[in-house]
């Protein structure tokens, strides 16, 4: 049986705008499992990226708990939360991810130089990821000088950079093209295998989400 | 972390450099306003005291027209003195025009002041008697220079000189006017008829040794015989001159408050200018892990070093434009000192502003989820629509106060003064939008969209509130100019048919005086200044020695005339003040002051409350008689009103009196002497109005750029959506009009409400002016910033930067 990296009960958000509450979630459950690949699939207003915001603690919930990697996130400081961050799991968004005035080598390593790590102690190691996504020749390069599925890539590479667990994904392809879509969803799926990491993606393409191992629909 | 603050100062440089500019013209500003007084205090005291130089007490005669014979030998021998100066100061003609000329023994003629020479030599002065310095601009008025003979009359007598050096406009020649010329009492004297020595003198100036109590030795030279009949008393009045500087830069210090908290504000919002971006980066840092402690340490790194960068160059610039407009305007030769703490106060004011407020964008992000502070990043406040009906609320109830309750009217005006200012920084950005709304119902996509802009981007309220209250506070110190010239000039009108005619005995028969051709009216008159006390003020003033005074100026009365002249003219013991002294100290008819003239104290009764704005309220009308009385100071001066040519009466009178050595002059060349420091003073806070306004717009500006720099997307979003970029400079030119009629039109409001503030605030300062309000000086200032900050978007070409980037 596979290891629980992920536990979230009875999820529910709303949102109140004026007089008007709007709920969300409705008690949702998720589970992800140790390497899993599991895409949350709806449409537009489903409530599919709040619940990935939930899941990662960057947005909380109005009533049930989510346990991350065996700790309730709701009960943890924000300095253990961001620790995990550096450390646990990583965020990818669809778009405007990486620092603008900093390089690409720069925006990947910043989590470690947050952590206060060596740059001895992971120059090998970013130099390889920045290999396997292709981004060797553009580490020196400003966000503003990328291409979309650069940026993407970049941003994922600064998610894959701190060995994490788990990365959340909101729609990471929703601002690509086709090709460039269908290229970044197969390196998430060779990061998957390889590297054994537990992705939650949102995408709202039926085609991007049959990548994934599991498939949680949402309506 | 600095490494990571670095780079976002260096992404953006232009921003960076406009908020350093920005922060180092506030300090620049909050340093000025908070020397003005200081440097108006100093260079008081150095032209007050540039006739007595470096002595401690000074020994005259009772009458400018009394010589004496130098007795010197006592003072000498006593203890406590560490040396003793003579000298003789005579008021000569030259050329028709009257000149001073004051004389030294030899070799003291550098005693009291240094010469600062720029051409011939001093020391020729101990040479030959009739050597004379003179200062360089005497030697342009008259067209001299070294080696020039000149001709003075004094009553029949002539003498020559002649000038064997010019010196700067320092020391004794700071007070230059009449010119003077300084030479030795043995070749002056020779203006004096009947003189059987050369060894007279008028003043006697002694330099204290080092400790020596000065009341102390005062006090003992009054008691010695050879001096007891004469004005023994300290050679600076520091009293008096904190009295005069204080009058003249009251109003300039007040608007200086409002200039300070003005640069608070403005270093407060350019540091929020950028905080939406603030809390996505902040987000962004977040989101991969980065803690608070981090991300704070972030942005005070950012904010410390823009604001350190500023305070540093606001401090040089502080020095060096303050120092310079002080040079320019009051005196090259004066050493006015940079106090270090005020530069510290300023910088530290800067920097702590600076810093403190780039903590609000770090703190609104602390308060929610990384989430909400994505979708909360541009959302606006609501704390101005809360505070502003607040502020307009206490500031109804502190005007009415102040206006009705006269015993709180100076501190209220204070509360008054800073509440309006308040209400303007909160109501102007929820006036622009309520005006914004219906404007931009018009057709025109340009108004449309710069309405929108305007109402939903919290920017332009920013810019509302900068513009707005920055232009206030120029026209509050314009206002402040206008009114201090105003108070000190507005009466000299009144003397412009006026001649002074002093050095007279006080026996004089003054019907001799009306048989000058063009003398309407001749009076003797003691105009001398005095100290007036009572528990509650002790007050320097000017002393209108006359029963015919009331005949000489056109006073209003307060008290009936018919109790007041019979009073004066029957040489009653009493004094006649100013409405002034009722409104600032609840001074009233038959309240007994005391009165202390060349030393003498006496207990003198009220006889009524005058009006004028004479000396800005601070004279005393009484009878010459009861001065004589109660004093023992006689008359040496007359007055004489002339109708028709003054000049020719001058003329006529000193040819009338040329053998009994008067000293005749028209009462406004007399004043333009008089005046000549003072006029210095207001074009220092003239200089200053005008460089404090250049560094408000300057501010205004750059807050301005800074706050466009960060809506580059909506242009682009706006270019992409067809906009012409012709139809986006009219959007933003509206954008900036709209902002600047607005300003113009509450600011112009709120000024007239301000200045009456303002003058109830001076009561403070122990100043009383009725309200005065020059609508045109606001006019212009309002008119002048709010044009130039419309016409903004083409000046500085907004449309070069109209190019489609990528975001």
């Amino acid at each position: 049986m596979p290891k629980t990296v992920l536990k979230a009960e009875n999820i529910r958000k709303s949102f109140v705008t004026g007089e008007v509450t709007t709920e969300v979630l409705k008690g949702v459950d998720f589970t992800l499992y140790e390497g899993e690949f599991v895409a949350i699939l709806g449409e537009s207003g489903s409530g599919k990226s709040t619940l990935l915001y939930i899941l990662a603690g960057i947005d909380k919930p109005t009533g049930g708990t989510v346990e991350l990697l065996g700790q309730n996130i709701s009960d943890i400081s924000d300095e253990a939360l961001a620790a995990m961050r550096r450390r646990d799991f990583s965020f990818v968004y669809q778009f405007d991810n990486l620092v603008p005035n900093l390089t690409v080598y720069e925006n990947v390593t910043l989590p470690l130089m947050l952590d206060k790590r060596k740059e001895s102690e992971y120059k090998d190691k970013v130099a390889e990821i920045l290999d396997y996504l292709g981004l060797s020749d553009r580490q020196k390069s400003f966000p503003r000088q990328l291409s979309g599925g650069e940026q993407q890539r970049a941003a994922i590479a600064r998610a894959l950079v701190t060995s994490p667990k788990v990365i959340f994904l909101d729609e990471p392809t929703g601002s690509l093209d086709k090709d460039r879509g269908r290229q970044v969803m197969e390196l998430l799926a060779d990061i998957n295998r390889d590297k054994g990491v537990a992705l939650v993606m949102v995408t709202h393409s039926e085609a991007h989400a049959q990548y994934a191992s599991r498939i949680v629909r949402m309506e | 972390m600095l490494k990571l603050a670095l780079r976002n100062i260096l992404s953006k440089p232009f921003r960076a450099a406009a908020t350093v500019l920005a922060v180092a013209v506030s300090v620049a500003m909050i340093f000025a306003m908070l020397s003005f007084g200081g440097a108006v205090y100093e260079y008081i005291y150095s032209t007050e005291t540039c006739v007595s130089g470096n002595s401690d007490i000074v020994i005259a005669t009772n009458s400018s027209s009394d010589r004496i014979t130098q007795v010197t030998e006592p003072l000498k021998n006593a203890s406590g003195v560490e040396f003793v100066c003579p000298s003789l100061t005579l008021y000569a003609l030259l050329d028709g025009e009257y000149v001073q000329i004051r004389g030294f023994d030899k070799g003291e003629s550098q005693l009291l002041q240094k010469f600062d020479i720029l051409r011939g030599d001093a020391d020729e002065l101990d040479v030959n008697s009739d050597n004379i310095v003179i200062s360089a601009d005497a030697a342009e008025r008259f067209g001299l220079d070294v080696g020039a003979r000149i001709e003075l009359k004094l009553d029949r007598q002539t003498a020559y000189f002649y000038v064997c050096a010019v010196a700067d406009k320092s020391g004794y020649f700071l007070g230059d006017a009449p010119f003077l010329f300084v030479g030795r009492i043995e070749g002056i004297s020779h203006l004096l008829a009947n003189v059987t020595t050369r060894r007279i003198c008028n003043e006697i100036y002694v330099k204290a040794a080092d400790g020596t109590d000065i009341d102390g030795l005062v006090k003992a030279i009054s008691e010695m015989d050879a001096y007891s009949s004469m004005l023994v008393r300290r050679s600076g009045d520091g009293g008096y001159i904190k009295e005069q500087a204080n009058s003249l830069s009251a109003p300039v210090v007040l608007a200086g408050a409002a200039v300070f908290m003005l640069g608070i504000a403005v270093i407060v919002l350019l540091f929020m200018m950028s905080e939406k971006e603030k809390i996505s980066l902040i987000s962004k840092y977040a989101v991969i892990g980065a803690t608070r402690k981090q991300i704070a340490a972030i942005f005070i790194a950012e904010s410390a070093t823009l604001a350190l960068l500023g305070s540093l160059i606001g401090c040089g610039l502080a020095v060096g434009v303050f120092v310079g407009i002080l040079k320019a305007t009051l005196s090259p030769s004066i050493a006015f000192g940079i106090s270090a703490w005020r530069l510290i106060v300023a910088a530290l004011v800067g920097f702590i502003s600076a810093v403190g407020s780039s903590l609000l964008p770090i703190l609104r992000s602390f308060r929610g989820t990384i989430r909400q502070n994505q979708i909360d990043a541009g959302k606006r406040t609501r704390v101005l629509k809360i505070l502003f009906p607040i502020f307009a609320a206490l500031t109804v109830i502190s005007v009415i106060v102040e206006f009705t309750v006269s015993s709180a009217t100076a501190a209220m005006s204070v509360v008054s003064l800073a509440l309006t200012f308040a209400t303007l920084g909160t109501g102007l950005p929820c006036a622009l939008k309520a005006s914004a709304k219906p404007v931009g119902k018009v057709a025109s996509p340009a108004v449309r969209t710069a309405c929108v802009n305007i109402v939903r981007d919290g920017r332009f309220a920013r810019f509302a509130a900068i513009l707005g209250v920055g232009m206030t506070v120029a026209m509050l110190l314009f206002m402040a100019w206008s009114m201090t010239t105003g108070i000190f000039t507005d009466y000299l009108a009144d003397f412009e048919n006026m001649v002074f005619v002093t050095n007279v005995q006080s026996t004089v028969d003054t019907s001799d005086f009306e048989t000058v051709n063009g003398v309407e009216f001749a009076t003797k008159i003691v105009w001398k200044q005095g100290e007036l006390a009572n528990g509650d003020f002790n007050k320097t003033m000017n002393i209108l020695g006359s029963k015919n005074a009331l005949n000489l100026v056109d006073f209003e009365f307060i008290t009936p005339k018919e109790e007041v002249l019979p009073s004066l003219s029957e040489d009653k013991p009493y004094i006649f003040v100013d409405i002034a002294l009722k409104e600032l100290y609840g001074v009233d008819k038959g309240d007994t002051l005391v009165l202390t003239i060349d030393g003498k104290s006496r207990e003198l009764t009220v006889g009524g409350l005058l009006k004028h704005r004479l000396f800005s309220g601070n004279y005393i009308v009484m009878s010459e008689k009861v001065i004589r009385d109660s004093f023992a100071v006689g008359a040496d001066t007359v007055a004489v009103t002339v109708h028709g040519d003054v000049a020719g009466a001058v003329s006529a009178l000193r040819e009338k009196f040329a053998d009994k050595n008067y000293y005749v002059v028209d009462v406004l060349t007399a004043y333009k002497w008089d005046m000549q420091s003072t006029n210095a003073v207001f074009d220092l806070i003239g200089t200053l109005a005008v460089v404090v306004t250049l560094f408000i717009f300057a501010v205004t500006v750059a807050a301005t750029l800074i706050g466009r720099g960060s809506a580059r997307r909506q242009r682009n979003a706006l270019l992409n959506a067809g906009m012409s970029k012709r139809a986006l400079l009219r959007s933003e030119i509206f954008e900036h009009s709209l902002i600047a009629a607005l300003s113009f039109v509450i600011s112009f409001a709120a000024s007239a409400l301000l200045t009456a503030c303002l003058i109830h605030a001076l009561r403070l300062f122990g100043l009383y002016f009725e309200f005065m309000y020059e609508a045109w000086v606001a006019a212009v200032v309002g008119l002048a910033m709010g044009g130039a900050y419309a016409l903004m978007p083409v000046a500085l070409n907004y449309k070069k930067g109209y190019t489609i980037k990528k975001a």
